[in-house]
């Protein structure tokens, strides 16, 4: 009867085993619950023989939770050998046939060489089994000695390691096999990289935050990993040197100065480097050689010169205190065990007190052995039992899956798929209102209708909202870039600047962030360069001689609104009329507005600076930037205070996918005029139009004469009225350009999805795409731009 | 015979089967490979200077795709949708081998054939406005001669954008 009830006890123990996972504390505490089980004297009565396995495997699940094995996987390997050994046993009726060959062999497969010397014979310790079952003491010693001695050879291995880096890029990795592996590979330590270039600047500000020290410390270990992973050796040894110094940090023993930090973002422009070149090389290219050994010397050396320093003393009395509890992870500073527990009410305070005066006293003790965990001695002390403790440390690891893998619950998804969606949430929302207005569905006045279709509108709405938010993301990618940049441009210009940001969280269209990233690095190259001046400089002025450029962004008027705020010196006004009158864009006689003035800058070739220097000057740039926010559908605006500082407002659309249009019909069809192109329209009387040699039509429009252009002829369509004065004119402009566009009837404006009509028909002059209109029917938006060509 | 095989990627062995309608009193075939779906005749937008064929373009489901007139395409006599008209949607290659969506109107749909090999025979030299090259061959079938249609090539041999003088209507 027991043997049987044993029997299915450690089927149950195994299946546990085969389920758990790493770090699966709740999986950790069924077994103890299992082994409880086993335990009680009713069900292993005969069984003695099982009392000192189920002991020792006590022992190894109490040490996995403790988190005393580094690698926890071969240390649950060792649970399942564990488990199979007690079947054994129980099946042979107490001869363990099984357990002196496997017991020598355990310890070396279930903890890898990273232990240290004290864990390995702890662990060989309790993983070995006990005299009871035919193992003497000189096994665990002689294990003891060989896991020791792998790890010293493992140390050995370190310089090969080093000669095979000077290779050939990448040699004998065969890209043809796994192309898209390399790809993603690729685009994920991108943008890896991009993140350690964000947070080594937060962490320049302040250097003991071990939370900004982590999140450049995850990211090279992942590259680490996944390179070796992918034997790109190079980037693997790069990745690991880099991680190495950055656990040291991370570890108190110096901390990360001016030099570091430039080695790191040196480390990261490496590995794009590198990155680029495993691009060329997967579409076939001759990676160029690279001075990765020389790197890696670098790297190595200044690891030296910084162990040589010792840490403040302040710090390491804080690296006592903070860290004598429990070290189950640092990503983040969690809450410490004995908290949790007072917490819990599962201890008193004063149980605590006594614990951790315990944990002092025996560190004093043996200082070699590190501090002792809190809930080990706790247990000890018999204030609690361990699976209080389990429960408590599952609680203190529980937030930091979610953190460690940055947003476990985002994914990636094709961006043609969620363009589908987009386009099938519109079409959802059309034939809802089409629905809706269908008479005889209105005609039907039952209640349970009405109320279904209401709940219809209200989820196709919220589905739209959702749908459209999808391609949105927040600026703040954009933005953490340009923090690398400023620091660049303050060192190449021997300058002290500060980047300060807000409203990071503002989202924008992913498409629109690739788009505003030339542009921004543009005005902030010219901030850094012309406005901000040199330290002495400004304090010559009475400034603090650190300079700030700020980014702001924000949402107005259904755009999103970029400011780019620095206090340096200012616009100097009077420079830009006189460079504006020897351009000829304005003459003696004009009285442009300072604010007129200032957007001169914008135009092509328009330079103020006096020298040019490496980073701006040359007059490109400014107008490169209004180019390129234009064509977003955006405006640039330039305001400056002299002495003060300047501000370029970028005031970009939402999305690029909608725009707002007037809708306007000609014949039968109806067109879309993008509102940014419309001054105004009016229905010009007789004497308004005039002709030009019987040919040339113009409208006069106040006091200037404008070209009329009837759209009906452009596009060989027949008119519903073709005299202009009782027709409608529509004024539109493009780049300072003004025409009239004789159409026969406004619409209205409104907001609208643009499609595009494909490649084939993309060059149609005039016709710049096609949108969705209510109705479900397509209209197609003019091309403003292409009908002044004609 | 060899040649029709090489062209049509036809083997005796294995039938393929087209989708067959009707156009100005002849049977034409599309291979329904290529065929994403039928829809009926719907208002279609107009697209200004575009050759006479190419009729506009429709919203189907949220992408807009051009829709071309097959009658006017081969230069056939013009005709009014009637309530049989349908638009057949092909998926095909353009030349940067990009799949795009095309609407083509046919008088109306008839019906789905296997055929092999043997069957089909490669199109004769015709005095005709016809583009032969065109045509993957002509089906021999019980109820008359079916025209199978390249339509790859019906549809990128011109572009759709300009007009097209020998074409246009």
């Amino acid at each position: 009867m027991s043997q049987e009830k044993v029997v299915q006890v450690l089927n149950d123990l195994a299946a546990d085993v085969v389920m758990l996972e790493p770090g699966d504390l709740a999986g950790l505490g069924q077994l103890l619950n299992g082994l409880d089980e086993l335990e009680k004297p009713e069900v292993c009565l005969g069984l003695d023989y099982l009392h000192p396995l189920a002991e020792k495997l006590r022992d190894a699940v109490v040490g996995i939770i403790y988190d005393e094995f580094a690698e926890s996987e071969k240390s649950i390997l060792l649970l399942s050998s564990l488990i199979t050994e007690m079947q054994d046993a129980l099946r042979n009726g107490g001869t363990s046939s099984v357990a002196p060959e496997l017991a020598p062999d355990l310890p070396e497969t279930a903890f890898g060489p990273e232990n240290d010397e004290t864990t390995v014979v702890e662990a060989v310790l309790c993983a070995t089994p006990v005299d009871e079952i035919g193992t003497d003491m000189s096994a665990v010693e002689s294990t003891a000695a060989l896991a020791v001695e792998s790890q010293e050879e493992d140390r050995e291995e370190n310089p090969e390691e080093d000669l095979a880096v000077d290779e050939e890029l990448f040699a004998g990795v065969d890209f043809s096999q796994d192309e898209d592996l390399y790809q993603g590979f690729i685009a994920e330590s991108n943008e890896h990289l991009d993140t350690i270039e964000e947070n080594i600047l937060s962490l320049e500000q302040d250097p003991e935050n071990l939370e900004i020290l982590n999140s450049i410390f995850r990211p090279f270990h992942t590259i680490k990993g996944v390179s070796g992973f992918m034997n790109l050796k190079q980037m693997n040894v790069i990745a690991h040197h880099l991680e190495n110094l950055l656990d040291d940090a991370r570890n108190k023993k110096f901390y990360l100065d001016g030099a570091a930090t430039d080695l790191i973002l040196d480390g990261v422009d490496f590995l794009k480097q590198m990155l680029l070149q495993l691009n060329h090389a997967i579409c076939g290219g001759q990676p160029e050689p690279m001075p990765v050994q020389s790197f890696l010397n670098r790297i190595d050396t200044l690891h030296q010169v910084l162990l040589g320093v010792e840490p403040a003393q302040a710090a390491a009395a804080v690296f006592s205190e903070s860290y004598a509890e429990d070290e189950v992870d640092d990503l983040q500073p969690p809450p410490k065990i004995g908290e949790i527990l007072v917490r819990e009410g599962a201890i008193s305070p004063a149980d605590l007190e006594d614990a951790l005066t315990e944990q002092k006293t025996s560190a004093g003790i043996h200082p070699e052995q590190g501090p002792r965990k809190i809930g080990k001695i706790l247990v000890e002390l018999k204030k609690t039992d361990i699976k209080t403790v389990a429960r408590a440390i599952r609680q203190q690891q529980q937030p930091q899956p979610k953190e460690s893998s940055g947003g476990g619950s985002a994914i990636k998804v094709d961006t043609e798929k969620l363009d589908n969606l987009v386009d099938m949430v519109g079409e959802l929302v059309i034939v809802q209102a089409m629905l809706k207005q269908d008479p005889d569905i209105s005609a039907l006045t039952t209640r349970k209708v009405a109320e279904n279709m209401a709940q219809l509108s209200r989820i196709t709405s919220s589905l739209q909202k959702v749908a459209m938010s999808l391609r949105m993301v927040p600026i703040k990618q954009t933005f953490g870039k340009m923090v690398r940049l400023v620091r660049d441009l303050a060192k190449k210009t021997e300058k002290e600047i500060e980047l300060v940001m807000s409203g990071e969280e503002t989202e924008i269209d992913r498409n629109m962030v690739d788009l505003i990233y030339d542009p921004m690095v543009h005005m902030i190259r010219n901030s850094a360069d012309h406005g901000i001046e040199k330290p002495e400089e400004r304090r010559a002025a009475g400034k603090n001689q650190v300079g700030t450029i700020t980014l702001k962004a924000f949402h107005g008027g259904g755009n999103v609104i970029i400011e780019i705020v620095d206090d340096g010196r200012g616009l100097n006004v009077e420079k830009i009329r006189k460079k504006a009158l020897e351009r000829g864009m304005i003459n003696e006689h004009d009285q442009p507005s300072d604010q007129e003035l200032f957007n001169m800058i914008l135009a092509p070739g328009f330079s103020t600076a006096d020298k040019i220097t490496d980073v701006s000057g040359r007059g490109v740039g400014m107008d490169v930037v209004k180019k390129a926010i234009e064509k977003l559908r955006g405006v640039v605006e330039v305001d400056s205070t002299p002495g003060q500082g300047s501000v370029v407002t970028i005031k970009v659309p939402l999305t690029l996918a909608i725009i707002d249009g007037m809708v306007v019909i000609v014949g039968r069809e109806r067109y879309i005029i993008p509102t940014l192109n419309v001054v105004e329209s009016l229905r010009p009387l007789p004497e308004q139009y005039h002709t030009v040699q019987g040919q040339g039509e113009l409208i006069r429009v106040r006091d200037r004469l404008l070209p009329l252009v009837r759209l009906h002829q452009v596009f060989k369509c027949e008119a519903q009225t073709t005299e202009p004065w009782q027709a409608l004119v529509v004024v539109v402009e493009h780049e300072s350009e003004q025409f009239c566009l004789l159409v026969d009837k406004l619409v209205g404006k409104q907001e609208i999805v643009i499609k595009s009509l494909g490649e084939r028909l993309k060059d149609l002059p005039g016709i710049a795409g096609g949108a969705i209109m209510g109705d479900g029917r397509v209209g197609l938006i003019l091309d403003v731009a292409g009908l002044v060509r004609r | 015979m060899a040649q029709t095989v090489e062209r049509t990627g036809f083997s005796s062995g294995t039938p393929q089967k087209f989708l067959t309608f009707a156009l100005a009193g002849e049977e034409y075939g599309i291979t329904i490979m290529k065929i994403k779906e039928i829809i009926g005749m719907m208002p279609v937008t107009v697209l200004p200077q575009t050759p006479a064929y190419v009729k506009g373009v429709i919203n189907l489901r949220g992408k807009v795709i051009p829709i071309i007139d097959l009658r006017l395409k081969f230069a056939l006599e013009y005709a009014a949708p009637s309530e049989r008209t349908c638009i057949i949607v092909v998926e095909t290659e353009d030349k940067e081998n990009r799949q795009i969506l095309v609407g083509l109107i046919i008088d109306a749909v008839s019906e789905v054939i296997s055929l092999k090999g043997d069957e089909v025979e490669a199109a004769p030299k015709m005095q005709s406005q016809f583009k032969e090259q065109l045509i993957l061959g002509l089906a021999k079938c019980e109820n008359g001669v079916k025209i199978l249609l390249d339509i790859d090539k019906v549809i990128n041999h011109e572009e759709l954008v300009g007009i097209d003088p020998e074409i246009a209507v």
